[in-house]
């Protein structure tokens, strides 16, 4: 038992562990700095920024933004998909060669879901939910429910051309994203028939 | 036999007593519990989630309390005021306005209103038009607003900008002559009025009937009261068709 302490794992005369290794307050508390130095944008449910989403759509260069005016027409197309008026008077957009994104938001249930939306040749090309802000349903941001908008029109009615299969528990989150998936394919196809770039 | 009969009808008697007892002590909740419950399954049809309780002695049992207005932004004919973690145009709050609000004036036929990390824009009648951030080009960190040369400025850590007619062009400027929206106080009418609208906005008829309903209006206490009531009408029920079927077997 020379030179073992009553801390059998201690040999005496060994220098003693530095301060930081002896207290766990102080790993609890570099803990919680480091979770308060994890990006908000984690705590809110911000999956991925919009400016990021337009960063990777348009290789890193993304066009200036332009603007499109909810005319009369066009605010009663929005509202028969929507079911209620879109509330702004112009919508943006950001464009180059055949594609168009737009960056949506519609209430699932009681907040905004903000969604990327890819349109190309009339169709959707990629859809992404970019910030999700309600506490449940957001099984909606997973591919095996995004993918199934890839390749969908509009049909007569300004309805997808295809059905949606729902995910479960997340009713009115699918909803709001198919409402938006039609929305964008509706403004898309009035900003080429109004002739903006 | 006459002995059994006898004590038969003591003990049915009682009975009664008790389930007249029961009935009594419940009928004040019985009442409730129905009048709140029928009032809560038309609340859709008689909008009640939409309309805030008003009464000054509701909202101070609520304990909701409004926090001081420090002032607001005046327009030509309107107001931007900041309450708590609200924003209002006049009495109206702006759904998507998200504070600190940084300040508001109006430009030509736009009323320009800085919040948060955006720029609304609303017409003089409070339509929103357009939400400006980052991603349309608005210069990080907007922390006041104001107008120079018919042009809308906004000043941030990183220096002064000026904006283009659609707000989306934004190129550094010297701040010499620039008119920054400043605060003023409120019209005492328009303060008391937001102060009512914001003690209100958090609580519905619907939510005032929920917790009349469940007993929450009154705390803990009242949900056990609530609790004891519902324990009082099982009995109720129960006694009174006891006393129905022993009556009838006599």
């Amino acid at each position: 038992m020379t030179g073992i302490t009553s801390n059998p794992r201690r040999l005496k005369g060994a220098p003693s562990r530095p301060r930081f290794y002896r207290a766990p307050w102080l790993h609890g508390l570099l803990l919680l700095c480091l979770l308060c130095q994890m990006p908000v944008s984690w705590a809110k449910g911000v999956y991925q920024a919009p400016q990021d989403f337009l960063q990777e759509i348009f290789d890193g260069k993304p066009p200036p933004p332009q603007t499109l005016w909810i005319t009369r027409e066009i605010g009663e197309g929005a509202r028969a998909i929507l079911g209620h008026p879109l509330r702004l008077m112009r919508v943006h957009y950001w464009t180059r060669g055949e594609r168009s994104v737009w960056i949506l938001e519609e209430i699932g249930k009681e907040q905004p879901i903000t969604l990327g939306i890819v349109i190309k040749a009339n169709h959707v090309e990629q859809m992404r939910v970019l910030i999700y802000r309600e506490s449940r349903g957001d099984e909606v941001r997973q591919p095996f429910f995004l993918d199934q908008f890839k390749g969908a029109g509009l049909r007569d009615g300004d309805k997808l051309d295809r059905a949606i299969d729902g995910v479960s528990g997340a009713t009115l989150s699918t909803r709001a994203l198919t409402k938006l998936a039609r929305l964008a394919l509706f403004l898309d196809r009035q900003r080429n028939a109004h002739g903006s770039p | 036999m006459v002995r059994h009969k006898k004590h038969h009808g003591v003990r049915l008697r009682s009975l009664f007593l008790w389930h007249r007892y029961f009935g009594l002590a419940s009928a004040l909740f019985v009442m409730t519990l129905a009048v709140s419950g029928v009032l809560i399954n038309y609340s859709d049809d008689l909008r009640l989630n939409k309309r805030p309780v008003q009464a000054d002695w509701l909202l101070d049992w609520y304990g909701i309390a409004a926090p001081a207005i420090a002032g607001g932004y005046a327009t030509p004919a309107h107001w931007i005021t900041q309450v708590g973690e609200r924003i209002y145009f006049d009495k109206q709050e702006i759904n998507d306005a998200v504070p600190p609000l940084y300040g508001a004036l109006q430009v030509a036929d736009t009323l320009v209103v800085a919040a948060g990390n955006q720029l609304l824009l609303l017409t003089p009648q409070g339509e929103m038009i357009d939400r400006l951030s980052g991603l349309e080009g608005l210069p990080d960190s907007v922390r006041a607003v104001g107008a120079g040369g018919g042009h809308v400025i906004v000043r941030t850590p990183r220096g002064n900008y000026q904006g283009d007619d659609q707000f989306l062009t934004w190129r550094p400027i010297d701040a010499n002559g620039v008119d920054w929206a400043r605060t003023a106080p409120l019209p005492p009418s328009l303060r008391d009025a937001l102060v009512k609208r914001y003690r209100g906005a958090d609580v519905s008829w619907e939510r005032l009937l929920l917790d009349l309903h469940s007993g929450r209006l009154f705390g803990r206490a009242g949900v056990a009261v609530m609790n004891i009531a519902a324990l009082l009408m099982v009995l109720l029920a129960v006694s009174g068709a006891w006393h129905f079927f022993k009556r009838k077997r006599r």
